[in-house]
């Protein structure tokens, strides 16, 4: 009978085989599939956080000089070009791993369906195309042909300017997919945080995406300037501003606007950090722009609105900070605005890229300036008011326009600092930045250093050398 | 005293055949205490034939007519010569000088088996239940440290119910624990320290680790096993180490027992950081109520100029240099056991009960932890014996710290930078409002006063657990027993943590609850036979089968923005606005099966052979779920060869290789898509899914691998005990090496790829060291009674990381902050990195021409992490009763990160920040020409407050590290055993000693201000070492000690 006990409770250790190993290592808690809604929800809210986030809207913010630190009262040392090689990496891994990896995914799946779903697949690739469209602005020539390809451990970087056409092919990819008869039935909706679906405002948005990158090219290569005409002849880009690619937050924790989360967590919920710059509030107050108490909020004990240079010591009792209109929990992030294209359209006409001329450019800027004026609060009498006010001489159109793109992209500092780079020759953009005090002499910033950790390092076909955040990308002159 | 006579006369004695009649005879062996001698040889007088006695103690023997005497020898204890009587009885055999098992040369092994320590091929240290009832620990770790060569004890934090690290022999993966496996009573429990630093329930929380739970009370010994020779049978558990625990049980045929220890402790913080106390808070010199820290005027220059204080009063600014000595208050802690024990020829019983209760050193920081337990063996028969044990442990702990930073509970660093102009009386009576309002202690709102921190947010676990084992031993014939013992531990740990509403940084207030239930059961049949072939061979052969399942099922609630705003409640979801809710289950199972062959030749000469295959089930779908590794390891006693001689006295030298096989985590080798709760944001903000109530999924971050192996450990070890004069000096040295292939680890990929990591099989690591134990006893030979023993444990080990996956060249085994990591680069060791100081080609610091302060430059070598060599003296004096113990931990080499010092010097609280605030001050250093030469620097810094800030800011690495050597008094203890003669009582109390117990007591040496050198922020389940951010502080303790015996 003991026997039998004992051999009993040796049996237990041996009461058990493959089959119930198997069952046993099926993960409960993820699932062997997904659908393109759910991929696309989790790369449009990691890609828009990131935008607002401390990694890149502190760093860029600070580094192109749109918002001033204060010197030690502010918040951050993106200013003196001490950008984390965290922030860049974080950046980075977000763009590739959370966002683009996960589109690519959702296109597969889309693509897989039965019918295939056009209008899904459309709408991943132009928030991919936005993906990537932001990645190499930042950092210049990135992995794209080899990319998120299981069999390649070490993806080769392609030049910028291959890049910007894989992404201008991908997006005339979207517009077939978003034109096809059944994209209208098939698009994500309810994930759909931008357009809830609507198939025809991803398409506008897939032309003036093209636009921006065109407009981005075309310094480098001129004969873009022919595509850029055809999209004005074609007609089918963004009309008002109900067409912006925004995205929207909430007020309940977590969904809140990641510039007031920074300053709800270490501030009290106050802008205790980010002062406003001169570089953006002196041409507003030479100029008397009705944005201003939009965006600014003068000093606790000013009687005006004093902005404060890049890295110079700020004072919260004298100068302007940023207004919490901007840094609201709700305020929307906007990935491009139809002011936007406006102002690229004004530009594009100014400089003959597209025919129309001075007249053309004129009717855009003031219909830019408009739209502007209204999108950050502005009255619709102000707003008219001040954007017929604004004329154009041809000697001074284009820089005129460069400015106003910098007065309106202060609170998106990635687009400001592309506009800003496009603007001019090195040394001669606009508006004229100097080197802050603090940093390292000579140069100011044209770039994001590759990420170290994430990529460089771990990859055999990496570029490899010395690299500084003032080496000029491709597009930029 | 005690002579180790060595056996001689089984050597020596003349053969005599006598072919007569022989009767049976049965014996057991046992030693002082009533324990068991194994190994004890047993040679019948005037003969060579004999026995050596098995596990427990016992021998038979067959003894010729005309022969009636025994002689039972046994290394340690002596030679006794005893009648062998006429069979018809057992012979009891008692050495009465053993004194500790230590010098029996018995030890714990894997599996629970005892084994002569001259036996074994491999290194093993035991720590007896003296070294751990004095000077007692909280947390068994922490009593290892400095006790044992070769292993590393790190405190996670000085909270009560702290976590404790614990390396043996150097880190052998790169990612990953390298925890050692604990086994109590031939059970593997869980050490496992979930969700503390690393995330999960309670960022930057402490929670402790499991380990935690045992009560050191209930130890009878405690085994280290530290190379892969020693845990060969446990397999992949095992792969760092294996620290087995025989808890006490009660003696046969014994009186019912009572003892009682008590103790009672008080506890100081140990390290208070030097402070300023010349300067306000404030900015460049200007008095401001913004900025808790240092950089405002002098007190001295405002006493005409009063100033609003921070509740709005107007005052004179004032000095209290006592604020941190205000601040901390006196911790305790009492520990009381209490056990029952005894026995009678057929079963032996234990019954213990211990409660721990401490206070820290803080406000409402507490730790009851409570234990049962019970220990019960029976013999049903000769032949048929069983034991049963079982712990229940209730554990309750309050106001665990935050740690780290972008937390608003962050305790050390609000606390350090209380300005030294605000008193903390005066902050502790007035943190809020008579309508509950904080009051804070800045005008920005981002700094929580810390006693509202203390009062009102708290972290807090309770754990309840169970563990037991149940043993059946039957012995079929006097050569073969088949054994079974089944285990488990199950426990749940049961946390919450809230943050009130009106705290800076969570204004709504959230809370967050974690259920962890964490069960795993255990069984090993095992079948040994033994058999004495003849007088010189002895064989044992074991096999066995060990099957290990193991389960966590973890819930997570976190709620924000209460509805109401309760005190000490309602923390519900219905009480808040957003609820984050999340569950993650994992269940993995191995099956082993094992086994052993050993032979020993006479006494001096032992071979083991052993070999396991386990099959893991989180390989299945990889098709390497079933591995194989065998060990071979053999000792030789040479000095039994030896003419007995005066100087040596005893010398063994062991030798032993080994593999071990290990496996992965479960569910790591398919690919499979997660829903999300969060997502990343940077300064941890949150970042919640569902996002305005969308859901979302996502590609999994690491690229599985689907044909992942087992990772390899190939180790050899060689060592030497060596015994002179006696027992009076004892040396063993041993020299390792074990290289770790195939290791199974999560490189960083290109993320272009669409990954961060990749599961790989790569990468190989050697350690390779040394381990040195000398003690001295110089009057161990006499019968002085005055007594010292000195005890020296020295361990070097020696990493090195061969191999990433051949193109890699480093590995990021731990991320910080600002560019601060721990990395593994091939070629060396663990190391930190970060941004370091600028250097011209001649070595000269770069320093900004413009503002005159230091350029860097970011991811570079800074410093390895590990010691280059440890160090723990331990002496004992004892006299008629008095005993006085101390022991001494000395590490050499290695760096420190601290971010406490960053903070404190870079707000201006730390003393140095004084000099210079009133001079001139250019760093030394040279001006970059930007031209490739390089000239004196000349340019002074613009103020003293930029300086600090630079040189101390988090992203500069290099001002914050520091050389970790330390030489740390880490336990004293004075007791006083009453001799007979005086003790009261006498008739009713068979033992009473007094004593005085002390750890932590004094940094006799450190590199590093402010702070204790031994602070880890990563937590026990990282890789990653040597750096501390805002710890909480470490505390020494003092107390007495009271043990009564009834």
């Amino acid at each position: 009978m003991k026997k039998i006990i004992i051999l009993a409770l040796g049996a237990i250790s041996l009461g058990s085989c493959k089959k119930s190993f198997e069952k046993m290592n099926i993960n409960p808690n993820e699932s062997p599939a997904a659908t393109p809604e759910l991929l696309f929800s989790g790369a449009a809210v990691n890609l828009s956080n990131t935008r607002v986030g401390g990694d890149l809207y502190v760093s860029i913010a600070l580094a192109a000089q749109t918002v001033a630190s204060g010197g030690n009262a502010g918040w951050g040392a993106g200013d003196v070009y001490d950008i984390s090689p965290y922030s860049t990496g974080n950046i980075w891994r977000t763009n590739y791993v959370n966002s683009a990896a996960n589109l690519k995914q959702a296109i597969d799946f889309a693509q897989q369906s039965t019918p295939v779903r056009y209008g899904a697949m459309g709408q991943c690739q132009v928030l991919l195309a936005e993906t990537m469209y932001e990645t190499t602005m930042m950092y210049g020539d990135v992995p794209y042909s080899e990319a998120w390809n299981k069999e390649i451990s070490y993806p080769h970087f392609d030049g910028q300017e291959a890049v910007l056409n894989s992404l201008l092919a991908l997006l005339d990819e979207a517009i077939v997919n978003l034109k096809n008869e059944n994209a209208g039935q098939t698009t994500i909706v309810y994930e759909d945080y931008f357009y809830a679906g609507n198939s025809t405002k991803w398409l506008t948005l897939a032309n003036s995406l093209k636009f921006r990158i065109l407009m981005t090219m075309v310094d480098k290569d001129p004969s873009k300037a022919t595509a850029l005409a055809d999209l004005m002849t074609n007609d089918e880009m963004m009309k008002s501003a109900a067409d912006n690619f925004t995205f929207k937050f909430g007020t309940s924790t977590g969904n809140r606007n990641l510039k007031f989360e920074i300053l709800n967590q270490y501030a009290g919920g106050s802008n205790a950090f980010f002062f406003a710059n001169k570089t953006v509030l002196d041409p507003m107050l030479a100029q008397n722009d009705p944005r201003i108490p939009h965006y600014f909020t003068k000093g606790a004990t000013a009687t005006d609105f004093v902005g404060v240079g890049t890295e110079l010591p700020g004072d919260f009792d004298a100068n302007a900070t940023i207004s919490m209109e901007l840094y609201a929990a709700d305020a929307p992030e906007y990935l491009m605005t139809y002011q936007e294209l406006l102002f690229m359209q004004a530009e594009a006409a100014a400089r003959n890229l597209i025919p129309g001329g001075l007249a053309t450019a004129e009717a855009k800027y003031q219909e830019a300036l408009k739209e502007a004026c209204l999108l950050y609060g502005v009255s619709s009498v102000d707003a008219g008011t001040f954007a017929g006010s604004k004329t154009l001489s041809a000697s001074t159109a284009v820089k005129e326009i460069h400015l106003q793109q910098w007065i309106d992209l202060m609170d998106r500092p990635l687009e400001a600092f592309n506009t800003w780079r496009r603007s001019g020759t090195k040394g001669n953009e606009v508006p004229s930045l100097t080197v802050p005090p603090g940093a390292p002499a000579g140069n100011l910033i044209y770039r994001l250093l590759w990420p170290t950790d994430n990529e460089i390092l771990p990859n055999i076909n990496a570029p490899k050398g010395v690299f500084h955040y003032y080496d000029q990308l491709w597009f930029d002159l | 005293m005690k002579k180790l006579l060595l056996p001689i006369a089984l050597v020596a004695a003349t053969s005599v055949a006598a072919f007569a009649q022989s009767r049976v005879v049965k014996g057991r062996v046992l030693d002082e205490t009533g324990e068991a001698v194994l190994g004890a040889s047993v040679v019948i007088k005037g003969t060579q034939s004999g026995t050596v006695t098995d596990d427990n103690g016992n021998f038979t023997i067959s003894v010729p007519e005309g022969s009636n005497t025994l002689i039972i020898s046994s290394l340690g204890l002596g030679t006794q010569e005893v009648a062998a009587g006429d069979g018809s009885k057992s012979v009891t055999v008692s050495f009465q000088n053993s004194k500790s098992t230590e010098l029996t040369g018995v030890v714990v092994t894997a599996l629970g088996i005892k084994r002569s320590e001259k036996s074994l091929g491999y290194s093993t240290q035991q720590v007896s239940k003296e070294q751990l009832e004095n000077a007692r620990a909280n947390n068994v770790v922490d009593a290892l440290a400095g006790k044992v060569a070769g292993v590393r004890v790190n405190g996670q934090s000085g909270g009560v119910g702290g976590s404790s690290k614990i390396i043996i022999r150097g880190a052998s993966s790169l990612s990953g624990s390298s925890q050692p496996l604990f086994v109590i009573d031939g059970v593997p429990i869980s050490n496992a320290a979930q969700g503390g630093s690393g995330g999960g329930a309670g960022v930057g929380v402490d929670y402790g680790n499991r380990a935690g739970d045992i009560n050191p009370d209930d130890i009878e010994t405690m085994s280290v096993l530290k190379g892969p020779a020693a845990t060969a049978q446990y397999g992949s558990l095992a792969k760092d180490g294996a620290i087995i625990i025989t808890t006490k049980r009660g003696s046969k045929n014994a009186a019912l027992s009572v003892s009682v220890n008590s103790s009672y402790r008080v506890e100081k913080i140990l390290i208070k950081p030097e402070l300023q106390s010349e300067y306000a808070q404030g900015n460049y010199g200007v008095y401001n109520l913004r900025f808790a820290n240092g950089w405002g005027p002098k007190i001295s220059d405002m006493a005409n100029t009063p100033v609003t204080d921070y509740l709005g009063r107007t005052v004179t600014l004032q000095a209290h240099p006592d604020n941190i000595d205000n601040f901390f208050q006196t911790g305790s802690t009492a520990i009381n056991d209490i056990a029952v024990s005894g026995g009678n020829d057929k079963s032996d019983y234990r019954i213990g009960f211990g409660a721990l209760n401490s206070k820290g050193i803080v406000l409402n920081q507490e730790l009851n932890r409570y234990n049962l337990s019970a220990n019960v063996g029976h013999k049903f028969t000769d032949k048929f014996s069983s034991r049963f044990t079982l712990t229940y442990t209730n554990s309750n702990s309050n106001g665990r710290p935050a740690q780290s930073s972008n937390n608003p509970n962050v305790l050390s660093s609000s606390i350090y930078a209380i300005p030294v102009t605000v008193d903390v009386n005066d902050l502790k009576a007035n943190y809020q409002t008579e309508a509950g309002v904080q009051n804070n202690l800045t005008t920005d709102k981002t700094g929580n006063n810390p006693f509202w921190i203390l009062n009102k947010n708290l972290n807090g676990n309770k754990v309840n657990r169970f563990m037991g084992s149940a043993n059946l031993e039957y012995k079929a014939t006097d050569w073969l027993t088949i054994s079974n013992t089944f285990g488990f531990d199950a426990f749940n740990d049961s946390r919450l943590g809230y943050v009130r509403a009106g705290t800076a940084g969570d204004m709504k207030g959230s809370y967050l609850t974690a259920d962890i239930f964490n069960k795993r059961f255990n069984n090993d049949f095992i079948v040994t036979a033994q058999k004495q072939i003849n007088k010189d061979w002895n064989l044992r052969g074991m096999v066995g089968t060990n099957l290990l399942d193991r389960r966590i099922d973890q819930s997570t609630v976190a709620g924000s923005n209460f509805l109401l705003d309760v005190k000490d409640g309602v923390f519900r979801p219905g009480n808040v606005e957003t609820v984050i809710a999340d569950r993650d289950y994992a269940g993995s199972r191995l099956i082993g099966l094992y086994g052993e062959l050993s032979a020993s030749y006479k006494d001096y000469l032992y071979l083991s052979v052993t070999g396991r295959n386990d099959w893991s089930s989180a390989l299945v779908y990889t098709g390497n779920y079933s591995y194989f590794y065998p060990s071979v390891s053999g000792s030789f006693v040479f000095s039994e060869l030896m003419n007995s001689n005066k100087v040596l006295s005893f010398g063994k030298l062991r030798a032993s290789w080994a593999k071990v096989g290990s496996d992965t985590d479960p569910y790591t080798t398919l690919l499979t898509y997660s829903p999300l709760t969060s997502f990343f944001t940077q300064f941890s903000l949150p970042g919640n899914f569902p996002f305005l109530g969308r859901g979302a999924f996502a590609a999994p971050l690491v690229l599985p691998n689907e044909t992942l192996k087992p990772q390899i450990a190939t180790s050899y070890e060689i060592g030497t005990d060596l015994r002179f004069f006696g027992n009076v000096i004892g040396l063993d040295v041993t020299y390792y090496n074990t290289i770790t292939r195939n290791q199974i680890m999560r490189i960083t990929v290109p993320a272009s790829t669409g990954y961060f990591n990749k599961q790989i099989n790569a990468g190989s690591i050697t350690n390779k060291g040394l381990e040195a134990m000398l003690r001295v006893s110089p009057f161990s030979n006499s019968k002085s009674a005055f007594q010292w023993d000195f005890m020296a444990n020295f361990s070097h080990n020696k990493q090195v990381v061969n191999e990433l996956d051949g193109y890699l060249q480093e590995y990021a085994v731990q991320s910080g902050w600002s560019g601060l990591q721990v990395k593994a680069p091939v070629g060396g060791s663990f190391a930190i990195y970060g941004s370091k100081w600028k250097r011209s080609p001649e070595g000269e610091i770069v320093i900004n021409k413009t503002t005159g302060l230091r350029e860097v430059v970011q991811n570079q070598f800074i410093g390895k992490v590990n010691p280059d060599f440890m160090l723990g003296i331990s002496n004992k004096f004892s006299f008629k009763g008095v005993s006085l113990g101390f022991l001494v931990d000395i590490r050499q080499g290695g760096v420190f990160y601290s971010g406490t010092v960053a903070a404190l010097r870079s707000s201006g609280m730390a003393a140095e920040t004084v000099a210079n605030r009133d001079a001139t001050f250019v760093d030394k250093g040279v001006n970059d020409n930007g031209d490739g030469t390089y000239s004196p620097n000349a340019t002074p810094v613009q103020s003293m407050q930029d300086f600090w800030n630079t040189y101390s800011s988090t992203s500069n690495t290099e001002g914050n590290v520091f050389d970790a050597s330390f030489v740390k008094l880490r336990e004293v203890t004075l007791s006083y055993a009453f001799p007979e003669k005086i003790r009261p009582f006498k008739k009713a109390v068979k033992g009473l000693e007094i004593g005085f117990e002390g750890r932590n007591l004094w940094l006799i040496k450190s590199y590093v201000p402010h702070v204790d050198p031994e602070m880890s922020y990563f937590g026990a389940g990282s890789a990653g070492d040597g750096v501390e951010f805002n710890s909480f502080p470490a505390t020494a303790t003092y107390g007495i000690n009271l043990k009564v015996k009834f």
